[in-house]
């Protein structure tokens, strides 16, 4: 059958159920979460050329970053935790090591993303709670105690502070006897959606733009196997954007940061290939498939025709997902078990290179050890049972799936489009355009829930009156007391002087344009705490005030 | 006219929850006034007095609100007003309990409709001026 | 709190009846003049600032308060009410919360509640109130579009027009009065390079017209802040000595007049049975018993 009889065909098929409609309609409406029509059916009329869907392993890498993604390795399985103090976390990460976990994911609490001391006024009542307080290289040499950094990559959720943090690890390998080339791991590093959907900014965007391309220049020098940056989706989408957005303002904020490499002098032919992106994986299972997809093709797009990338490797967009917080439940909670293993499965089948799952109490509090542990064993029963590693990409080809892999593309590229018209990221954050994208977004979704157009099994449909789960994890709420003694024994214990002049140095080289990374390492060794360090530079570069966006 | 204020304390920086009710309490005829994140108790407390709103609401997820709502409520108290306030984020039941029996007048957890909590905005709002 | 409470509140400076006061001014405005009647008369430099959202009006605001030495600042910040639920979000002090608890300011948000001149209804009795407590200044920031720009004129002893080059403004400058009303413009977002341009044109407009000084800021940065505040102060001195202040007084006075009129005749309208009735009669009716009302 030619496309011309294929189309005939259709046209009459699509008579004949307009008029079964009448005695038997259909549900209601389906949309796209951006808003757009579902069809009632796709077929090879929906499906553009091969050509743009390619091979895996090639440009536009459509169908995966490596020839053989799965069959060759298994994503990795890397379960974001950390909580109340350094020792607690050591023990958790021990546990999900000895469990199975190939790679460890660090969580830090919000006055070690800000830069807060844990005795700072700002930070009371927040020490340990939504991850590990590290006030000092102490904390984190607590942190990894033993634990070979040479045997496993480390990525940390740290972005204003990224830089210490940075040091600090890297000063942890050496201690062990590993050399700062060995280490492997990410920073997420991506300040820019910190502005737009999560809140941990400290300094301005200038500024903080400078900080992140000391970043990538150091590491390419001193620790190329490290993984600089994690542009980030994943807030944007839990902060309420569609799938379209979530893949426009990503790729956004990715364009922003190569800009600025390249301003900085760097070659994206290099750095590029340290790039990682991170991904949400949500309801619409179908949806997030293409999407991923889509997202893939973008970047390879944007890598070689806007910017002139030649290195194959550089066009690579390799990501990391985590299963959306916001569509779990604090009611009936088991459900969310059933949630995350459809988002889960999205994610591998949309070829993902790692991989969290949230575990079913997380509306409630942090992960208990067997709701965690329940989280992994999804990842494995998918990896090792459901056959779906077994071929590359294995949805290519549905009618359904390349549709929306080339809508999503589409509309995901008229966004940013739109941006560069702005003059780019940040000028569009500033202008808040990005964030009120967003919160009108949000705020639809609420009133779908709210009027039934979206139904969430045990919140507006099949609810039942239950008893809710009876063990949730406490956290140890005396963390703040403890980091407090620990830091006054810290000051007491140090060489003050060498700390002074650590800091006065650091104090010099943010004022220049020198990299900024080598003075906060020797800042580091001499146990300055986070909050020292980042007040010298808060004082050199003012503070960030949001923007009003409602 | 009702006025509310929504107020987000400590380093917790999600407000998606927060805007959404801010808006959904616009679009039930209240005058909203949003603070931004990153707010001090004192900040709080001083901006709603100033504004003589008839309600808080607090958006907390950091886990830091056993520290942060009774330092809110006891400068409430402090400056001389008894407004009630609400409290809206990722609470366990058992500190939700103990909030309310420090004065917070409801604790709202993920999944709250926010039309049920406009009409609740209302009720605390009549109670206290009868 | 009971009024008298208030009255004497205010005269003691104490914040608590500040607040109740204002909240008084919106509920009941009528009764608002009339304590206020009862205050001592008190005069601030009442600065007007006005301009197209996302010139940074805000952040300009919060900059100016930062090199507000030792003064009392009240500001008055309006928002616009949704015509639909009749609700409002009301966000502008999110930029300047970190003056929130400052003994010396007092920051308050209006809803503009559909009022014809964009402004609050009750701005005058608000900008009345912080002047009776003692405010050095009052600043009002304008909602932005439609005609409060042209509004605040009626209140402010010296308007500020801000504009920026990132916001297409030589449309805006083209709008109808908005280059009449400017006591003083302010060309924000001076580290944009654009900004020069925006001089150039904004000088070769008002060349030949009357002295309108320009400013340029950078409000995030506080750039050439310090310099306006302190055209502000001798401004304030200047239009003291030369007569302007009682010429816009006695503007405002009229305004805040025909403002109560305003709100007398609204709620006679609204409350009229309008039942097979001329729209002629209608008038005579309600002008009857507007004057058969001796004392409001």
């Amino acid at each position: 059958m030619n496309n011309g009889e294929l189309n005939e065909k259709y046209k009459e098929w699509d008579k004949k159920t307009e008029e079964i409609l009448k005695k038997y309609p259909e549900r209601g409406e389906f949309k796209t979460t951006w808003g757009g029509e579902t069809k009632r059916l796709y077929t090879p009329l929906d499906v553009g050329d091969y050509s743009n869907i390619g091979f895996p392993g090639e440009y536009p890498f459509t169908r995966g970053v490596q020839p053989t993604m799965y069959r060759g390795k298994l994503w990795t399985m890397r379960q974001y935790a950390g909580f109340g103090n350094a020792e607690e976390s050591n023990k958790r990460y021990k546990y999900l090591l000895e469990q199975g976990q190939s790679g460890l994911s660090v969580a830090f609490d919000l006055p070690t993303q800000i830069g807060y001391d844990s005795d700072d006024p700002h930070s009371l009542g927040e020490v340990g709670k939504v991850g590990v307080a590290i006030d000092s290289l102490s904390d984190m040499e607590t942190l990894f105690d033993g634990i070979p950094l040479d045997k496993v990559s480390t990525s940390m959720t740290i972005n204003s502070t990224a830089s210490i943090l940075l040091a600090m690890y890297m000063t942890v390998g050496e201690k062990q006897g590993v050399s700062r080339e060995k280490l492997r791991g990410t920073i997420q590093n991506d300040i820019l959606k910190e502005y737009i959907a999560r809140g941990t900014y400290i300094y301005p965007p200038q500024p903080s733009m400078r900080i992140i391309t000391n970043i990538f220049e150091f590491c390419s020098k001193e620790m190329p196997l490290w993984n600089t940056i994690s542009i980030s989706g994943y807030h944007i989408r839990e902060a309420g954007a569609d799938a379209v957005q979530e893949v426009a303002f990503t790729l956004a904020d990715g364009i922003e940061y190569v800009k600025a490499a390249i301003e900085a002098g760097l070659d994206p032919n290099l750095f590029g290939r340290r790039l990682s992106f991170f991904f949400a994986s949500h309801n619409d299972f179908l949806e997030e498939i293409a999407k991923f997809r889509a997202a893939r093709r973008m970047w390879a797009k944007i890598m070689k025709e806007r910017f002139g990338v030649t290195n194959h490797s550089a066009m690579r967009l390799k990501f990391h997902t985590q299963t959306s917080g916001s569509t779990l439940t604090a009611q009936q909670p088991d459900n969310n078990i059933v949630r995350v293993t459809i988002q889960a499965l999205a994610a591998v089948l949309g070829g993902t290179q790692s991989l969290h799952t949230n575990s079913r109490d997380e509306a409630l509090a942090l992960p208990t050890e067997e709701s965690v542990r329940i989280a992994l064993r999804t990842q494995q029963i998918i990896g090792y049972e459901s056959g779906v590693p077994k071929t590359v990409d294995p949805l290519a080809g549905s009618y359904y799936i390349e549709s929306l892999t080339d809508s999503i593309e589409k509309r995901a590229f008229d966004y940013i489009d739109k941006i560069e018209k702005m003059g780019g990221m940040v000028k569009a954050i500033e202008a808040g355009y990005v964030q009120q994208e967003i919160s009108n977004r949000a705020y639809e979704y609420q009133q779908a829930i709210e009027s039934e157009k979206q139904i969430v099994v045990g919140v507006n449909k099949f609810t039942s009156e239950e008893e809710p789960l009876k063990t949730t994890l406490k956290v140890n709420d005396d963390a703040e007391k403890e980091q407090i003694k620990k830091l006054r024994i810290l000051k007491k214990g140090r060489d003050n002087e060498k700390v002074e002049n650590a800091l006065k140095r650091l104090e010099n080289v943010a004022k220049s344009d020198e990299n900024i990374m080598y003075p906060i390492v020797d800042a580091v060794k001499a146990y300055a705490t986070i909050g020292e360090i980042a007040n010298v530079m808060r004082k050199v570069f003012g503070e960030y005030k949001e923007s009003i966006t409602l | 006219m009702i006025k509310v204020m929504i107020a987000k304390p400590g380093l917790d920086g999600h407000d998606r929850g927060a805007k959404v009710v801010a808006k959904a309490l616009r679009d039930a005829g209240m005058e909203v006034i949003y603070t931004g994140i990153r707010q001090t108790p004192e900040q709080i407390a001083q901006s709603a007095v100033d504004e003589d709103v008839d309600v808080l609401g607090i958006s907390i997820l950091s886990g830091a609100h056993m520290k942060l709502v009774p330092k809110i409520l006891e400068l409430l108290k402090k400056m001389g007003s008894n407004m009630p306030v609400f409290v809206g984020g990722i609470i366990p039941k058992e500190d939700a309990k103990r909030l309310k029996e420090i004065g917070v007048v409801e604790v709202y957890g993920p999944g709250t409709p926010t039309s049920e909590i406009a009409e609740q905005v209302r009720k605390f709002v009549e109670h206290s001026n009868a | 709190m009971r009024e008298d409470e208030f009255l004497e509140g205010i005269k003691s400076h104490d914040r608590r009846s500040l607040a109740k006061m204002l909240s008084l001014c919106e509920k009941d405005p009528e009764t608002a003049n009339v304590l206020l009647d009862k205050l001592e008369k008190k005069t601030s430099h009442v600065v007007g600032i006005t301009g197209s959202p996302g010139v940074g009006k805000s952040t300009l605001i919060s900059a100016i308060l930062d090199k507000m030495n030792g003064k009392n600042v009240g500001v008055i910040v309006v928002d616009p009410s949704s015509p639909f639920t009749g609700g409002a979000l009301l966000g502008d002090r999110v930029r300047m919360q970190s003056h929130a608890t400052n003994e010396k300011f007092f920051i308050r948000s209006f809803a503009n509640r559909g009022a014809l001149g964009g402004l609050s209804p009750s701005i005058y009795e608000a900008c009345d109130t912080f002047e009776s407590f003692g405010m050095d200044n009052v600043i009002i920031e304008t909602v932005g579009v439609g005609q409060s720009e042209i509004d605040v004129s009626n209140i402010a002893d010296t308007v500020i027009v801000v504009l920026s080059p990132d916001n297409g403004d030589e449309i805006q400058m083209m709008k109808a009065g908005l280059m009449e009303i400017a006591d003083l413009f302010v060309i924000n977002k001076s580290d944009n390079p654009r900004s020069q341009i925006l001089l150039s044109r904004l000088r070769a407009m008002t060349a030949g017209s009357k002295e309108v000084p320009i400013y340029l800021t950078n409000a995030v940065t506080s750039e050439g802040v310090e310099r306006l505040v302190r055209a502000l102060d001798s401004r304030f001195f200047q239009i003291l000595s030369d007569g302007t202040l009682s010429q816009k007084r006695r503007k405002r006075l009229l305004n805040h007049v025909k403002s109560m009129i305003r709100r007398e005749l609204d709620r006679l309208v609204q409350s009229f049975e309008i039942d097979g009735i001329s729209p002629k009669e209608m008038r005579d009716h309600i002008i009857e018993e507007l004057c058969r009302k001796k004392r409001l």
